[in-house]
């Protein structure tokens, strides 16, 4: 009896920390996009927030996030595992892991900045393919309508992430297997579709898995990068509670987003079961 | 199908240190050639070469008539067995076998049939969707030979495949591998550091040592023959003797060694040279006969099979064997014979 | 045929130092010159300015740093941003102690459930948290305040610190702390004499983090702290409207990620083990 209540006693402030802020900014969340606790008119139960989420504005949204979170994960993916194998055997292996791990540590807003100060009218970029004659006049890579720059940063920012958990994971894969296969007949292409993933398959899920969970609930580098339409789920989440004053459907949208999140979180525990087995 | 292989004046190295120098080697079509040596004598990169995992720095290697420099591992007509079997983890039984089959763009029928028929050469039928790890040592052993035979290959490539197995095991495996071997007529190139495993199974010993090729015979001859005193004591036990000069009496060649006078049987007798006589072959308590020696017996071990005497003569110690019953000890004064045909002539100086 | 064999593998090797040195150019690219080219542009010189034809600007000052120092709230965005960081990493130390002395060494039904469990706010989109929970702290009057924005702070980071000092925990040999307690040593005497010097490095290692993270964190200081508590995040952010002034942004930028360089040579230098890698190759 003592050691339970010890152990309760002991996990209590961290585990109940989060617990309770846990429930209490989700219940708010949910009673809010329901209705309830309405700051700004009456409080009572309404499925009007939810009706209004499928708006073409929302969906817009939705998508944008959706594709920002698949192309950084599976962009940044495709390039880790590439550059992990150019520098396999490189004599500037460590030097190269060490810089390459930079961008883990600069903020996503500095990130954003530092790369959007190459790409202006005035820019570095526009500068060299000027200079090299590639183009005429100054290119517009902060257009109102593209995405590419959030793409890039995201990417940018994320892929030596994936690289600090994927590199060490293809390491890890015993040369002599490796051997075996390209005795069998295995070329570099089936080498790697046939072994090398698949034994690697349980740290390229985490890795994608992370990295789209973070940049699909992106605010500050579509905000600063992003095309003036359609804003990310985050940031139309901020617009519609502080511009619009709507905080029942920016709750409905906090939710959604939260069940998109859980819902991934649990496709990802249940693809980890099965790989271990 | 099977190929012979030439290796012609082989270089390897890395950075100083030259892990083969200069080697030259023939298969036949379908032998089975064991390179025997301790480790960093350089049988492993010479096998590695052959395989296509290492690019020789100097010589060539042939495959029948073709050139086999810079065709890498996948497009060479080999199979390897690894010491650690190598087998795919993540891929059950079946998979791992018809691998081969898969790259070499077999269809699905053939895969399976060819699947059965080596697990069933192997004695493994029926465990196709067990994963490696669920299996025994032995069993993974024999998943890495159905895989590398269901290729059916040119070239069989084994690289100390039983070490990792314990003693009795080690026994039946390689009498099976050779039983396969010989059933398939597939060239061999086999790979280890154990005498008994290379003299029991290989049409030809290649005993290498410092990178470089000591000497090359049948089983045999290595035993029975050995050029130097390296091989002598490396491969089994042998007494070596110095020979001090040399002469002749009565239409017979005698060599002073340091045991006495030792009736020699070689026109190449001279002084300088060594001889080797292995225990074995020394008669203990003989009724007569030639090369009679005596001696305080210094020490007694029994081996299960014999006991193995040392026998002090004159101050050099001689390995004699007797039978496993017979009464003999320590400080004992015994006699033994050293027939004229077990002396050997070694024919070189150690290198 | 020997020269072709040669010929061959000088190409291959060849290859592979072009190989290396494209990677390392791209390296170059990628991460220097970003931050290289935003370091030029906070050292422009008021007076000549850095016209769009010239590759470098034409003279170098430190004008633009002194003016932000001088005319902006950068100061005390630093000096809030520091106060808020200790408080952060004080409290989320403490608070995560004893849970993850539990988690580490106790026996919990359901233990690798609650590993995962208290990684949550890790995943959840920050700006939402920052938002939602903004609007219940304005109901508490806790809006604007330190406490407001420190609270949040420690929110976000307790998994991180939790799993570190879980891990440190676990990793202390049992054996070890029976034979303190064997010598005599009562409960305060191995926390003091043991546990704690023992998870110095993971405390370091989550501790260094943690402050760093509260340093540049930006959707609950702007959420919460905005406007009265300015952070270099938030000050930053603030400064990237569409028309941003170039100097401005590329000092608060580098304004914020200078901490980060700190941490970064401290971690590769001073820590010997990999705890990064450890808590979250874990997950």
């Amino acid at each position: 009896m003592n050691k339970k209540w010890k152990t309760l006693l002991f996990l209590l402030p961290g585990v109940g920390y989060i617990v309770f802020f846990l429930a209490v900014i989700l219940g708010f969340m949910v009673m809010q996009s329901f209705g309830f606790f309405n700051f700004t008119g009456e409080s009572g139960f309404t499925l009007e927030h939810w009706r209004s989420l499928f708006s073409r504005q929302l969906l817009d949204s939705l998508l944008f996030s959706l594709k920002v979170g698949t192309v950084s994960s599976f962009g940044s993916l495709v390039i880790t595992y590439l550059l992990s194998f150019a520098i396999r055997g490189s004599y500037f292996r460590k030097t190269i892991l060490s810089v390459y791990k930079i961008p883990i540590f600069i903020p996503a807003l500095v990130g954003s900045f530092l790369i959007i100060n190459m790409f202006d009218y005035s820019g570095i970029v526009n500068f060299v393919l000027q200079a090299l004659h590639l183009v005429r006049g100054p290119v517009n890579f902060r257009s109102q309508d593209s995405a590419a720059l959030v793409y890039l940063i995201q990417v940018w920012k994320n892929m030596p992430f994936q690289l600090l958990i994927l590199y060490p994971a293809i390491r890890s894969i015993r040369q002599d297997i490796l051997d075996a296969g390209r005795n069998l007949g295995a070329g570099r292409l089936r080498l790697f579709f046939e072994i090398v993933f698949p034994l690697t398959l349980s740290t390229c899920l985490i890795a994608v898995i992370l990295v789209f969970i973070g940049t699909f609930g992106d605010f500050a580098v579509s905000s600063t990068a992003g095309p003036v339409y359609p804003f990310s789920l985050s940031r139309l989440m901020n617009y519609t509670a502080y511009n619009q004053q709507d905080w029942g459907l920016s709750a409905a949208i906090a939710v959604s987003m939260v069940a998109v999140i859980t819902a991934l979180v649990s496709a990802y525990t249940y693809l980890q079961q099965k790989i271990v087995k | 199908m099977a190929t012979a292989i030439r290796i012609r004046n082989l270089v390897k190295k890395y950075g100083d240190f030259t892990a083969v120098d200069q080697l030259s080697l023939d298969i036949a079509p379908g032998e089975f050639v064991t390179l025997l040596g301790s480790s960093g004598c350089g049988k492993t990169t010479v096998l590695r070469t052959i395989a296509g995992f290492l690019e020789a720095d100097e010589g060539e290697i042939y495959f029948g008539d073709r050139l086999m420099n810079g065709v890498p591992p996948e497009k060479r007509d080999v199979s390897m067995m690894f010491q650690s079997y190598a087998l795919f983890p993540h891929k059950t039984v079946e998979n791992n076998v018809n691998f081969g089959l898969r790259m070499h763009g077999a269809g699905r029928e053939e895969q399976r049939r060819k699947v059965e028929e080596e697990l069933a050469m192997v004695h493994l039928s029926g465990l196709n969707d067990r994963k490696p790890q669920e299996l025994s040592g032995g069993q993974q052993q024999r998943v890495a030979l159905a895989r590398a035979m269901a290729v059916t290959p040119q070239v069989l490539l084994f690289d100390e495949p039983l070490s990792n197995l314990d003693a009795k095991l080690r026994e039946t495996v390689r009498m099976e591998i050779r039983a396969i071997q010989r059933k398939y007529r597939i060239t061999t190139v086999y790979v280890t550091h154990d005498q008994e495993e290379a003299l029991s199974i290989s049409d030809k010993v290649v005993v290498m040592n410092g990178g470089r090729i000591v000497q090359t015979g049948t089983p045999e001859e290595i035993y029975k023959k050995p050029k130097n005193s390296f091989i002598a004591h490396f491969i089994g036990k042998s007494n070596v003797l110095r020979v001090d000069s040399v002469f002749s009496e009565r239409g017979k060649r005698f060599a002073r060694t340091p045991i006495g006078d030792l009736e020699v049987d070689s026109p190449a007798l001279k002084p300088g040279a060594g001889l080797s006589i292995r225990p074995e072959d020394l008669v203990v308590n003989p009724r007569g006969g030639a090369n009679v020696f005596g001696g305080r017996v210094a020490g007694v071990v029994f081996l299960g099979r014999c006991k193995q005497v040392s026998v002090d003569t004159d101050g050099t110690e001689m390995l004699a064997e007797v039978d496993k019953d017979v009464e003999i000890a320590e400080g004992m004064e015994i006699s033994y014979a050293v027939p004229v045909s077990s002396v050997n002539l070694l024919r070189e100086e150690e290198p | 045929m020997h020269s072709s064999l040669r010929t061959k593998k000088r190409v291959r090797k060849l290859a592979r130092i072009i190989l290396t040195f494209s990677v390392l150019q791209i390296l170059a690219v990628t991460i220097f010159i970003p931050f290289l080219y935003t370091v030029l542009w906070s050292l422009v010189d008021p007076g000549t300015g850095w016209s769009y034809t010239s590759l470098f600007p034409r003279r170098l000052s430190f004008y633009h740093w002194i003016y932000q120092f001088t005319y902006t709230q950068v100061m005390e965005g630093l000096l809030n941003g520091f106060i808020i960081a200790s408080w952060t990493t004080l409290l989320t130390f403490l608070v995560a102690l004893p849970t993850a002395y539990a988690l580490g060494r106790l026996e919990i039904p359901g233990k690798e459930a609650l590993k995962v469990f208290v990684l949550l706010p890790m995943v959840l989109p920050g700006m939402a948290i920052a938002m939602f929970l903004g609007r219940i702290l304005f109901f508490l009057g806790l809006s604007q305040t330190f406490a407001g924005v420190v609270i949040g702070h420690i929110f976000m980071n307790l998994p991180f610190m939790i799993r570190v000092l879980a891990v440190s925990f676990e990793s202390i040999p049992q054996d070890v702390v029976e034979v303190s307690a064997v010598l005599g040593a009562n409960r305060l005497q191995r926390l003091r004499e043991i546990y704690l010097p023992l998870i110095v490095p993971g405390f370091f290692a989550a501790g260094l983090n943690t402050f760093i993270s509260s340093l540049e964190e930006f959707d609950i200081s702007f959420i919460i702290g905005q406007p009265k508590i300015p952070t270099i995040s938030t000050i930053l952010f603030a400064s990237m409207g569409t028309n941003f002034v170039k100097t401005q942004v590329s000092v608060n930028s580098l304004l914020l990620i200078i901490p980060n360089f700190i941490l970064l040579f401290v971690i590769e230098r001073v820590l010997k083990q990999d705890y990064l890698g450890a808590a979250l190759g874990k997950l």
